[in-house]
């Protein structure tokens, strides 16, 4: 039976928590310098748009490599498998819609979203009330998200503590 | 056009409005700028809206902000002593912002963390004090009280209230 996620699936697992905090750091240290230090403040808003750019890329990836590479079985209880399977689609769900709404809400009042200052996105005809609703779906969701990776980190804590069954190793690097 | 008692009064306190808020500004800017509102915020910082008089004409006329206008917002953490200048600029109809201490620095460019907060005052052309603008010949410098502190955007409603002074 298969133990591990494969190679390019975990690399992605990994690089997207990674980018994920550096993302959640840049809104919070926002929040600090927001009053009185604009350039930096603009920093790390632009920070903020190219890795969610990236993270969208990545998912992209992670999601073809997940399809095309078998991943290790889920739990045999039903409820178990099922809250798996509903967790990890929401996650995904949302690492598609936050870079998306992010962009949304900026497009559309005018400005023109570049990732990295290398790849520019389109500009959207102004239009004020998708912008509005595009800024709500980024908040609900990235309220969502983090309480999703909240219940993730907390499931598979507690799979390996009380079943010891692995559950973290079929993310990790080791042999086994 | 209709000339009432109110006319020639409205032009008076217009343009002593604009004599009496543009001197120093003039001094600072090296050009000619008019302070229009005063926001107090209940931390005890407040901010000075300012921008040119032709801007101030175009307004009192109905017309929205043209290409080229131009608003400064002077922040105050203690009375009298300015730090960060916000300025903004509309360039082919887009908002453009910059900001600067100490040197005068009135270049713009298009920048996210403006634009995402500005966005709430869409519906005035990105411009939380629009009100105050349009009322510029009427009340002279308006005063407002923001109940939020700090550099967090105030609802577009506090603008609109009665004047504080």
């Amino acid at each position: 039976m298969k133990q591990h996620y494969s190679l390019p699936v975990r690399l992605c697992h990994w690089a997207t928590l990674f980018l994920v905090a550096v993302q959640l750091s840049a809104v919070m240290l926002n929040k600090l310098v927001y009053d009185t230090r604009p350039i930096l403040s603009e920093t790390l808003v632009q920070t903020h748009i190219s890795l969610g750019g990236l993270i969208f890329i990545v998912t992209f990836f992670r999601l073809g490599a997940r399809i095309f590479n078998p991943a290790p079985a889920l739990p045999s209880k039903a409820i178990l498998r099922w809250g798996a399977i509903v967790a990890h689609a929401s996650l995904y769900i949302c690492l598609f819609i936050l870079p998306v709404t992010g962009y949304l809400r900026l497009a559309a009042l005018g400005f023109e979203v570049e990732i990295f200052g290398i790849i520019s996105l389109p500009v959207i005809e102004l239009n004020t009330s998708l912008a509005a609703f595009a800024t709500r779906s980024h908040r609900i969701c990235s309220i969502a998200f983090i309480t999703l990776v909240s219940a993730h980190f907390a499931a598979a804590a507690l799979h390996q503590r009380l079943d010891g069954n692995a559950v973290l190793s079929r993310m990790g690097f080791k042999r086994s | 056009m209709n000339i009432n008692f109110f006319t020639p009064l409205s032009l008076f306190v217009f343009a002593t409005t604009l004599w009496a808020s543009s001197d120093n500004a003039t001094e600072r800017y090296g050009e000619r700028f008019v302070a229009y509102a005063q926001v107090n915020r209940t931390d005890g910082t407040y901010r000075r809206m300012l921008t040119t008089p032709d801007v101030l004409e175009t307004v009192q006329n109905g017309l929205p902000l043209p290409d080229g206008a131009r608003v400064l917002m002077e922040t105050y953490y203690s009375e009298g002593e300015i730090s960060t200048v916000f300025h903004k600029q509309k360039v082919d109809g887009r908002w453009q912002y910059g900001s600067f201490n100490g040197d005068v620095d009135l270049s713009t460019r298009p920048q996210a963390s403006c634009l995402s907060c500005h966005a709430q005052a869409a519906e005035t052309d990105f411009t939380f004090t629009r009100s105050a603008l349009e009322g510029a010949s009427q009340f002279g410098l308006s005063h407002f009280l923001c109940d939020k502190p700090g550099r967090a955007p105030c609802a577009l409603e506090v603008y609109r209230r009665e004047r504080t002074q």
